[in-house]
């Protein structure tokens, strides 16, 4: 979390989710909540007074952070980490509560000189990134799990060594349930040396099987494996060629079959290609062209114009040798009901997205956009392009049909400095000189006044005035209250 | 029996007629004209003339039912009439940045069936282009509104329609246009209509005009129109 929201480091962060009749229970929370009394488990709301309270006594810092816990989005944060420590040894899995990383380095170890290398080099390399890491090595997976979880500096435990390791630590290290580990501490017995000391035989009917297992998987006697997490198969279509391609329709035929290959790959799981990029290897070095599509398509024929488009408009130099085609991202088809003769608004909104996607390979993301309304009265800040193939929004923001009317159809950039006279001070404009030429003002309406945008860069103040000149010319004009200089911003046209 | 019947209800875009948001523009017209393929040029003069919102209010009812597209070159469309009704669809805004890109995005959106309407402000095109785009639009089924300065009422057009919208100094009411036909596929031109929208309602009347012994002719649909008429 704090590594995807850098802005809320220093906060006091906590994490919460349903607990059904409970109500909402905080499951994490970061070492300033802590600091503050924050604990897992605790009510939202009495999480909540203890923040605040803390606030309004210090008067400092700022304020706490409140975050619906995502388990699935920290599983899947946890497979990428997983993915990114294959760098240091093949096996690399995730453990059964979902919050460690296990590393199998047999055989690993002399990459990095030995295995205090390597333990530094991995602490080094996610600290880098800019988590907070606890590291152990060991002998089995329990083992190394619990002494990572109670020694906060990266440990190493000699082989053969790990029974002795764990002796002292507390029986958080053994991985047992809250409820477990609640009633041997009833018992009195407080640390894993203190468990190997009861008889053996009475540990089951009192705590359960489960803890005989954890106790023998950190001690090795009982085999413990782990599943390693694997990248997805690329799905790529690679074609090389001695001589250079240096006709740009010729590479274009090359690239189909493979396309429909890609697809037909694809069809089998009822996906279309989303995402997918095309790797040429030219005389003089590799280029990438990426494509996003608006959505899954199994349209060899769409592809292929997208391909020729792009190398319209990015014409290569050189000849190339080689093409390399990958899926980056393919989407599930959409389920439709299939008819005698096709539905002219399906085809319509099926043919609208297709332009939507050529034009984009044409012309650039940035090229092919949609409004976005905004409720800013500064009309520049009113209305903003976003790259079609952008997320819709749920509820979008409408402007007033009677302010609509008001609004200029062109709206320039930056507003154009003009001279304009007045009868009286601060009165609407009756001449303007514009273009080098003189323009009598026929009528004009307003001002309307705009005083916004203080928390931005300056202040806008404003008086705008739609003038119509004596040719019947409509042009939207403001004057800056602080300066009294006059802006052409628009026209109605 | 499916086609037929589907033929024989009719499709929303054949029913219509072209320019039903001004009944006084359709007036002008020797015939009903249809949206279908319909390539539309409007010659203005000047920034600030109007004819952009003259001819969205004309196709109001177009832009609430089906997909547009505005070629915006310059990068200064501004969607305001998309808040005169809640109903109508957001454009595709296209900025291309040369003139070959935007030639070939004036074609593309023509000839896409998903688009209702296709605008584009373009001051020159070659004959050649101006015929692909009619091309493109009559294989599309779409509208082509084509926004051109007042100087290429010279130049040759590939336009079913070509009006000439002359500004007019406006009343308190409201603004003023002079609104020409100076082609017509299939029928005669020069007939001319006086249009006024009120500020406040942008409701669109036609304004009577004194009788003139050196008017330009009308067609009988624009007498028809009758004067003070609310459109």
């Amino acid at each position: 979390m704090l590594h995807e929201h850098p802005r809320l480091r220093g906060r006091a962060l906590v994490l919460f989710a349903d607990a059904g009749q409970r109500g909402l229970r905080v499951t994490a929370c970061s070492a300033e909540a802590a600091q503050a009394g924050v604990r897992p488990g605790w009510p939202l709301a009495e999480a909540r007074a203890m923040l605040s309270g803390v606030r309004s006594r210090k008067q400092t810092g700022a304020a706490p952070a409140w975050r619906r816990s995502d388990p699935a989005g920290d599983r899947e944060s946890l497979q990428r980490l997983a993915l990114d420590a294959q760098q240091f040894c093949p096996f690399v899995g995730i453990d059964d509560a979902g919050e460690s990383l296990l590393l199998d380095i047999t055989g690993c170890a002399h990459l990095w000189q030995d295995e205090r290398g390597l333990l530094q080099e991995v602490v080094t390399r996610f600290r880098s990134q800019g988590y907070v890491t606890q590291a152990a090595i060991a002998d089995t997976i329990g083992g190394a799990w619990g002494v990572a979880h109670t020694l906060s500096k990266p440990t190493i435990v000699p082989p053969g060594e790990t029974a002795a390791a764990l002796r002292p630590l507390p029986l958080e290290a053994l991985r047992f349930p809250a409820a477990v580990i609640s009633g041997l501490q009833d018992f009195g017995v407080t640390t894993v040396g203190g468990l190997w000391d009861l008889p053996r035989d009475s540990l089951p009917s009192r705590f359960g099987c489960d803890l005989l297992r954890r106790l023998d998987q950190a001690t090795g006697k009982l085999r413990e494996t782990f599943t390693p997490e694997r990248f997805a198969e690329p799905l790529v279509e690679i074609w090389a060629a001695e001589e250079p391609l240096t006709d740009q329709m010729q590479l274009a035929t090359v690239c189909r079959p493979l396309l429909d290959r890609l697809l037909a790959a694809l069809m089998p799981q009822r996906a279309g290609l989303l995402d997918w990029r095309c790797r040429l290897q030219t005389v003089s070095g590799p280029v990438e062209w990426d494509w996003r599509l608006s959505q899954p398509t199994t349209d060899g024929r769409h592809l292929d114009q997208l391909f020729r488009l792009r190398c319209e408009r990015e014409p290569l130099q050189q000849g190339v040798t080689g093409l390399r085609i990958e899926v980056l991202r393919a989407g599930l088809l959409a389920e439709q009901q299939s008819t005698l003769f096709e539905d002219q608004r399906d085809a319509g909104g099926r043919d609208l997205l297709q332009l939507v996607d050529r034009l984009t390979s044409r012309l650039g993301e940035n090229a092919v956009v949609q409004p976005i309304f905004l409720p800013d009265p500064q009309p520049e800040s009113s209305c903003r392009m976003e790259p079609w193939t952008s997320a819709p929004r749920e509820h979008e923001f409408r402007p007033d049909p009677l302010l609509a009317r008001n609004r200029p159809s062109r709206l320039l950039r930056v507003p154009q400095s003009l001279e304009a006279m007045s009868v009286v001070p601060d009165g609407p404009p009756l001449r303007l000189f514009w273009q080098g030429r003189r323009w009598n003002v026929h009528q004009s309406w307003g001002p309307e006044r705009i005083d916004t945008g203080w928390w931005r860069t300056r202040d806008v103040r404003r008086d705008y005035y739609r003038v119509e000149t004596e040719e019947g010319r409509h042009l939207w004009l403001f004057r800056r209250r602080d300066t009294s200089q006059w802006f052409l911003h628009g026209f109605f046209d | 029996m499916l086609r037929i019947a589907t033929e024989s209800e009719g499709t929303p875009a054949e029913e219509q007629t072209a320019f039903a948001g001004l009944p006084a523009l359709a007036a002008l017209l020797p015939h009903a004209v249809s949206p279908r393929g319909l390539l539309v040029e409007w010659l203005s003069e000047g920034s600030g003339s109007g004819v952009v919102s003259l001819a969205a209010r004309s196709v109001l009812q177009q832009l609430e039912q089906t997909a547009w597209a505005v070629i915006d070159p310059d990068g200064d469309f501004f969607p305001a009439m998309c808040g005169w009704s809640p109903s109508m669809s957001k454009p595709l805004v296209l900025r291309p940045g040369s003139a070959q890109d935007l030639f070939w995005t004036v074609e593309q959106c023509l000839r896409c069936p998903g688009l209702g309407l296709t605008w584009c402000r373009v001051e020159r095109a070659p004959p050649l282009v101006l015929r692909r785009w009619k091309l493109a639009a009559e294989t599309g089924g779409g509208t082509g509104f084509l926004f051109r300065p007042a100087s290429a009422r010279k130049q040759p057009t590939w336009a079913d329609l070509r009006w000439l919208v002359t500004t007019q100094p406006g009343t308190a009411a409201g603004r003023r246009w002079r609104i020409e036909t100076l082609y017509c596929r299939g029928g005669f031109s020069g007939a001319a209509v006086i249009l006024e929208q009120h500020h406040a309602t942008g409701a669109v009347r036609v304004v009577a005009e004194l009788g003139s012994a050196t008017g330009a002719p009308r067609t009988p649909q624009a007498a028809r129109a009758g004067a003070g008429a609310v459109c």
